[in-house]
């Protein structure tokens, strides 16, 4: 240890530091909220900290190549083609494509920052920030500020794809272009400001205890899903919502339609005409609220950036008899499996994260059933709408609550690894408590499904049963998965990397039904049912089945 | 307020809703000296410097550090105190000289006193060689010692240490310790510590508070402490204010009934083993 140097370091009188530092706060000029966004611009650069200019050129001038060269290129190629054979409908396309491209351009954006919350890393830097003298509303601004370079990647990426769409339908002026990057650089920055206040929020107003944050993570967690199924849904709906443009005024306050109606007025004014908002109030919107809400924002950091609602550990105790329900479920599943599942049921529902998911998946589910019903007209519809229903909704459970047998700890494993029964009891038991589950899920969609449309009831029943079935494959195919990387302690990577081979594993069930009308065209209804669902089944069952099977194998040998 | 300490408060309190974290606290700390606030987890130590440092309201009483009111000046009383967090979060994308050159700048130093300041911090705490690698890579007594360095960045004239060898193991403990017994002798450093470990408060510090449930109980040097309660040392000093209520009690027995061995022997037996680790 080099003592000498202490004398030095520390060589300064009391007084001297005193009017050195008034000094120094006196002639501030500089914005403290420049240094943050530097600080926040060589966090997100730091792979490439030794060579930062050399990095964001080449960045840049690959994305100006991009937007120039080679993303006009490309849509030339087939777009004036598409236009050609599809001229009818072709406005209207592109039209719900772009809103669509924005709408989940927006969601995106908005839940990127979330996943950062609740980072224990996060919080003790922002105790060593509020240390020094930097005012609050400057971090807010130098953090918000300082994505800035990477937000304008994605515009960079984006808005030529537009470009690129809206082309061959008018040939734009440069003072459309511009409107054009306007609107998408508006938009883009107004998502960054809403997800930046909503993380800064959620994590200082409701992080005051572990349950809160538990609600948060899951909250996180359920967005981002949210923004797949959403996908999926236009995906889906593509061509009803373009019979029914006014269901888009279901969403009038979604702010991305603000910016994607603009853009469509410039294309034809026709396009907007069915929303309820006119071109006005949409601009007036898409530029009065995000100026509003940066300088609130930037008015009130202080009430967001603090310590003051910290973290602090709470305890419940549950003192309860056992209650009727766990009772029955004892009863009728007897002696071997009953306690295992009564065990698994008060681990599960006691977490208020997982209420949290199932409450998600039952207003997806119901919002998909109503969905779905209204599309049902005759015969050969239930039997397809039903397909997807069961598809989709079968498989949503499974992603969402599917993954979470492991997540208490590996030691967990050891407890079951040492008894008897071995690893099957708590893989077996799991899977029980989710057939209880998905029995109360199916029940409830197909109430939903008989509410809403005019199913009879040979129909209603065949559905209970599939969908239950389906969904209970399903689970196998979560179950399975996390087998083989168990998310101990919701260690974040294998929780999201699961559930992203979860959905990958799905994917060709959604397009299987329809797929397959396409290429067969069934003589009656039942052999119509029989070819969209025989496919539909054996995939899942092919697929599921030997995963857990090797998931079990690979748990058995954990260490 | 008075401008001749370095710290001082009077019924300083802060709430959390219905939680009182802090009760009435009165401080007065002269420049120059090392002060322990000593206590149990959740006493309220890491809710006091935060007030002291600006970092959160209080709720009600007064405080000044350095002369300055710590909501009127919370600026100024910013600019002349260094604080080490408890748990404080590195941004470990960043190296070591980036983060010091980060922080120095929020302390609005010219870039050239900065960059002299971390050539000396880095120095002195024996961190040449790693400076350029990022803070991810660090092991923990080292991202302690970044934390220090930053803590220090702008010659601070009060300096704030939470918890400073609660998370380390022993050798890196006695390194920071080692560290801070050096800012410890140039005597114009008023240096504050908070901690739970009765070895870091008796080794370093002139003044101890012992603060309990958010009142501070007992002050003075370690000796007048143990002398005021009628201990042997200070973990027996401590041990009788903390617990008051019960371990009193164990202690008043066993002082009455010398002849149980027994009992005695295991006492000291444990506060051996405690000593030797
Ligand atoms: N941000 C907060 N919100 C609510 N309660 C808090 C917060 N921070 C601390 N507390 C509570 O205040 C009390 C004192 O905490 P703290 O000052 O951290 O104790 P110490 O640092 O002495 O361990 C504890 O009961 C703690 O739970
Ligand atoms: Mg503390």
């Amino acid at each position: 240890m080099t003592v000498l140097t202490t004398e030095e370091v520390m060589d300064s009188t009391v007084t001297d530091i005193k009017k050195e530092a008034s000094i120094r706060l006196a002639h501030q000029k500089k914005s403290l909220w420049k240094t943050i966004a530097r600080n926040e611009i060589r966090i997100r650069t730091s792979s490439f900290r030794n060579h930062r200019m050399l990095f964001f050129i080449a960045l840049y001038s690959l994305l100006i190549i991009w937007a120039v060269v080679i993303a006009p290129y490309l849509f030339d190629l087939f777009m004036p083609t598409l236009a050609e054979q599809f001229s009818d409908v072709f406005k209207p396309v592109i039209a719900i494509t772009i809103e669509s491209i924005m709408m989940m351009l927006f969601l995106v954006l908005v839940i990127y920052p979330l996943n950062n919350i609740y980072k224990e890393e996060e919080i003790g830097s922002k105790e060593i920030l509020l240390a020094t003298p930097v005012r609050a509303n400057d971090i807010f601004l130098g953090e918000f500020l300082g994505k800035a370079p990477m937000y304008s990647v994605a515009i960079l990426i984006i808005t030529p794809i537009i470009v690129g769409l809206i082309n061959p339908i008018i040939n734009l002026t440069v003072f459309q272009y511009l409107i054009i990057y306007g609107i998408v650089f508006g938009h883009v920055y107004f998502a960054n400001l809403i997800g930046s206040i909503v993380g800064s929020w959620i994590e200082h107003k409701i992080s005051k205890n572990e349950k809160a944050r538990d609600l948060g993570k899951a909250l996180v967690w359920v967005f981002t899903i949210l923004l797949v199924v959403i996908m999926y849904a236009i995906m889906f709906f593509l061509n009803y919502l373009l019979e029914h443009p006014e269901l888009k005024n279901w969403l009038a306050f979604y702010p991305s339609l603000w910016f994607s109606n603009i853009i469509l007025y410039s294309i034809d004014p026709v396009l907007i005409n069915t929303f309820i908002l006119n071109i006005w109030i949409n601009v007036l919107l898409a530029v009065g609220i995000p100026i509003i809400t940066l300088y609130l924002s930037y008015r009130k950091a202080e009430s967001f950036y603090t310590l003051e609602g910290g973290v602090e550990k709470s305890s419940i105790t549950i003192i309860e008899h056992e209650n009727p329900f766990y009772k029955l479920v004892r009863k009728i599943s007897g002696r071997k499996w009953g306690g295992l599942i009564v065990i698994q049921l008060k681990r599960f529902f006691r977490k208020k994260a997982n209420i949290a998911r199932v409450a998600y998946v039952v207003g997806l589910l119901g919002f998909m059933s109503w969905f779905i019903s209204r599309m049902v007209e005759d015969e050969a519809m239930i039997v397809f709408s039903s397909t997807i229903l069961i598809a989709i909704g079968g498989g949503i459970g499974s992603i969402i609550v599917g993954h979470l047998a492991f997540i208490d700890s590996k030691d967990l494993i050891w407890v079951y690894k040492r008894s008897p029964r071995g690893i099957k009891a708590i893989v077996y038991s799991y899977l029980l408590m989710m057939l209880i589950f998905n029995i109360f899920l199916t029940i409830f969609v197909t109430t939903m499904l008989t509410i809403f449309s005019d199913i009879d009831l040979f129909n209603t029943v065949i559905f209970f049963v599939e969908f239950l079935i389906f969904a209970e494959i399903s689970m196998c195919q979560a179950m399975g998965l996390q087998c083989i990387s168990p998310a101990f302690g919701e260690k974040d990577s294998s929780m999201k990397g699961n559930t992203m081979i979860s959905m990958l594993l799905l994917q060709p069930l959604m397009f299987l039904p329809i797929s397959l009308l396409i290429f067969i065209n069934p003589g009656s209804v039942e052999l119509m049912r029989v070819v969209i669902q025989a496919p539909l089944f054996l995939y899942n069952i092919g697929v599921s089945l030997p995963l857990l099977y090797f998931g079990m194998k690979k748990l058995n040998r954990l260490e | 307020m008075s401008k001749a300490y370095a710290i001082k408060t009077q019924n300083l309190t802060k709430n959390f809703g219905e939680l009182l974290a802090v009760n009435k606290i009165d401080l007065t700390i002269p420049y120059g000296k090392t002060y322990g606030l000593l206590g149990p987890n959740g006493a309220g130590k890491t809710t006091t410097v935060r007030m002291l440092n600006a970092i959160i309201s209080k709720t009600s009483g007064n405080a000044s550090v350095g002369g300055y009111d710590i909501v009127a000046e919370s600026q100024k009383v910013k600019m002349i105190c260094g604080f080490l967090p408890e748990a404080p979060g590195l941004y470990s994308k960043l190296t070591a000289k980036e983060f010091l050159e980060f922080i120095g700048e929020l302390y609005y130093l010219q870039k050239s006193v900065i960059s002299a300041r971390i050539d000396e911090l880095i120095e002195l705490f024996n961190l040449e060689g790693r400076e350029n690698d990022l803070l991810e890579g660090y092991s923990r007594g080292m991202k302690q010692k970044v934390c220090l360095c930053a803590a220090l960045i702008q010659d601070p004239e009060i300096i704030f240490l939470d918890e400073p060898t609660s998370n380390l193991d022993p050798a890196a403990a006695r390194m920071v310790k080692d560290l801070i017994s050096q800012l410890v002798k140039k005597a114009e450093k008023t240096i504050f510590i908070c901690t739970h470990l009765l070895d870091t408060a008796e080794e370093l510090c002139d003044i101890i508070g012992i603060i309990i449930d958010g009142e501070i109980k007992v002050e003075g040097t370690p000796k007048e402490i143990i002398e005021s309660v009628g201990a042997r040392d200070l973990e027996e000093a401590y041990l009788k204010i903390t617990g008051a209520s019960h371990i009193d009690d164990l202690l008043g027995w066993r002082e009455e009934n010398p002849n149980n061995n027994h009992n005695e022997s295991k006492k000291n037996k444990n506060k051996k083993n405690k000593r030797s680790r």
